[in-house]
């Protein structure tokens, strides 16, 4: 009975690594290497690239980095951090930009203009893929 | 006429310059947005329309399939000068009252961001009277073809010419955005069957608080406006009941569109995980003393998102709480000569007080084909209440009140 239940429980672990492992890269939410720490929940991650606040936890700005549209780290980092997908990020933004209620974060070109435009401002804050990741960034805590 | 002044010619003059020196630090972007859409309607003795005040014609009588309906395209130009001064404007090019497209100015204000968490506008904002209100017209930013007209047409006034103010507070993870505003409108309507010219609308001392907390994936917010609203064309049928006495009179004061004390409520629970959502919004109105009275109207949206998919239902329905018929005139106690004409106009006024109200049952599916593009079909199945024409204008003589008709949309929406 115990020996089913958790050949069970390994066959579901197995689909699942199947289901995320390949094909998605693991993107991480990272700071500045100048902030000497980041520990944010996914929520707050989402709130700060949707521009439902503008603040880290301790209350000083956090500015936001896109990746460009389309691409595949930006992709998933909206299906991980936010629960939504590319065309529901833009349907967002365009509530909010036609409107006159915010606009979408600036975008870096690719993840090593990301890791510089990060080095470079202590309030910012992007996300590459984990193993892109070097002393110029520091990883965001998930905090959950 | 009165010369006018130079220094008042003097002063745009010199925001103009101000503007352009304090663009020189920030940045100017050009956007737009833009719908195409076809829809037919089972009805062929009226005509379906979104904006049933200021359309002059749509589907079902006019049109087999109109694409005047749900088609529009606007641009809009972003100013900012500096982190704390932006300015918008957008204009929007739509069927309108004088059945042109010609473009006219959906929003053009000033915003001063006193810190990232509370703003002042001055200029033209549209009205956020329920949860898409303000961005009805950009098909791309929501679900459906079309917002549930039984409830997004509760309130005439579109837009809002003066200011407003906007909060936001911070609790944990969750927010809470109060924005009030204030100002007037101008409107103008089509000509009709009573009112032979274009009709000019007016919304003075306009005021109203909305309030939006934001929890995880939910959303309740509570609206209050008023307004006093004057709908020139419309009155001028009424003015003719002043012509008999104090019976007359007695009308005219119960049900004129002259200065018409306006107050509505709102209230909208949204659920949105992102994989699905579903969404109630309710809101009660009262227009009185005016033929237009109370009104109550909500309406239950889900969708489901697979993949590139969302497809979704609506059920919508609307009532009218106050009087929807009244005997009118005594013609007895009217000059014989003037009977006739008396018994037009009580004729005319319960052609007023009749109900507006319906249900509609709409299914739907948008489909996201590429990026900033959508594609969206929606069937909506609607059934007026007893002696309603509902929404739809151009009324022909064999429509028949309280029926019931079907409309078939398609639609692809985009943004750049």
């Amino acid at each position: 009975m115990k020996r089913k239940r958790y050949l069970g429980l390994s066959f579901f672990i197995y689909m699942l690594s199947l289901n995320g492992g390949a094909a998605k890269a693991d993107v991480v939410a990272v700071v500045s290497a100048k902030r000497p720490v980041c520990a944010l929940s996914r929520h707050q991650v989402s709130d700060i690239f949707l521009g439902k606040t503008v603040r880290f936890v301790n209350g000083e700005i956090a500015t936001p980095i896109d990746l460009p549209n389309g691409s595949a780290e930006r992709n998933e980092f909206y299906a991980k951090f936010s629960g939504r997908s590319e065309a529901q990020i833009l349907a967002y933004w365009a509530s909010m930009v036609f409107t006159g209620r915010g606009r979408p974060p600036r975008e870096a070109q690719d993840d090593d203009e990301m890791k510089n435009l990060l080095d470079n401002d202590p309030h910012s804050i992007g996300y590459i893929e984990r193993d892109k990741m070097d002393d110029r960034v520091r990883l965001c805590k998930d905090i959950q | 006429m009165k010369k006018p002044n130079p220094t008042s010619r003097l002063i745009p003059a010199a925001l103009l310059l101000y503007a352009g020196s304090a663009l020189a630090a920030g940045s100017l972007s050009i956007e737009g947005f833009g719908t195409f859409g076809i829809v037919h309607s089972t009805q062929h003795s009226a005509d379906y329309t979104t904006e049933p005040w200021y359309n002059p014609h749509g589907a079902g009588y006019s049109q087999n399939w109109s694409p005047d309906v749900d088609s529009r395209f606007g641009l809009q130009l972003d100013a900012t000068f500096n982190p704390k001064l932006s300015a918008v404007l957008q204009v929007v090019s739509e069927l309108r009252y004088d059945n042109t497209y010609t473009p006219s100015v959906e929003w053009a204000n000033v915003k001063y961001a006193f810190t990232p968490d509370s703003s002042m506008r001055f200029g033209r904002i549209v009205m956020a009277t329920f949860l898409d209100s303000d961005y009805r017209k950009i098909g791309y930013a929501y679900p459906w073809l079309r917002p549930p007209l039984e409830v997004y047409n509760m309130m005439p006034v579109d837009y809002n010419d003066g200011m407003d103010a906007t909060f936001r507070f911070h609790f944990g993870e969750a927010t809470n955005t109060v924005k009030g505003f204030y100002g007037s409108d101008n409107l103008k309507s089509p000509a009709s069957a009573y009112y032979p010219r274009i009709a000019h609308n007016a919304a003075r001392g306009s005021w109203g608080v909305f309030d939006t907390f934001e929890s995880g994936s939910a959303t309740i917010r509570l609206a209050y406006e008023q307004t006093t609203l004057t709908l020139d064309g419309v009155n001028s049928f009424f003015e003719q009941f002043r012509n008999f006495g104090p019976q007359g009179l007695a009308i005219y004061n119960q049900y004129n569109a002259y200065k018409v004390p306006t107050i509505f409520w709102g209230a909208s629970a949204k659920y949105d995980p992102g994989k699905w959502f579903v969404m109630s919004e309710a809101g009660k109105s009262s227009l009185m003393p005016s033929f237009m009275g109370r009104q109550f109207a909500w309406y239950v949206s889900g969708g489901y998102r697979v993949k590139a998919f969302t497809p979704y239902a609506i059920y919508a329905k609307s009532k009218k709480l106050s009087a929807t018929s009244d005997p009118g005139l005594n013609l007895a106690a009217v000059p014989p000569f003037l009977q006739g004409y008396a018994a037009g106009l009580n004729a005319g006024l319960n052609g007023f007080l009749a109900p507006i109200s319906s249900s509609t049952v709409s299914l739907g599916m948008r489909w996201d084909f590429m990026s900033n593009v959508d594609l969206k079909l929606q069937f909506d199945h609607t059934r007026l209440d007893a002696g309603s024409p509902g929404l739809l204008i151009n009324l022909q003589p064999g429509f028949v009140r309280g029926s019931a008709y079907n409309l078939f949309g398609a639609a692809v929406d985009w943004v750049f």
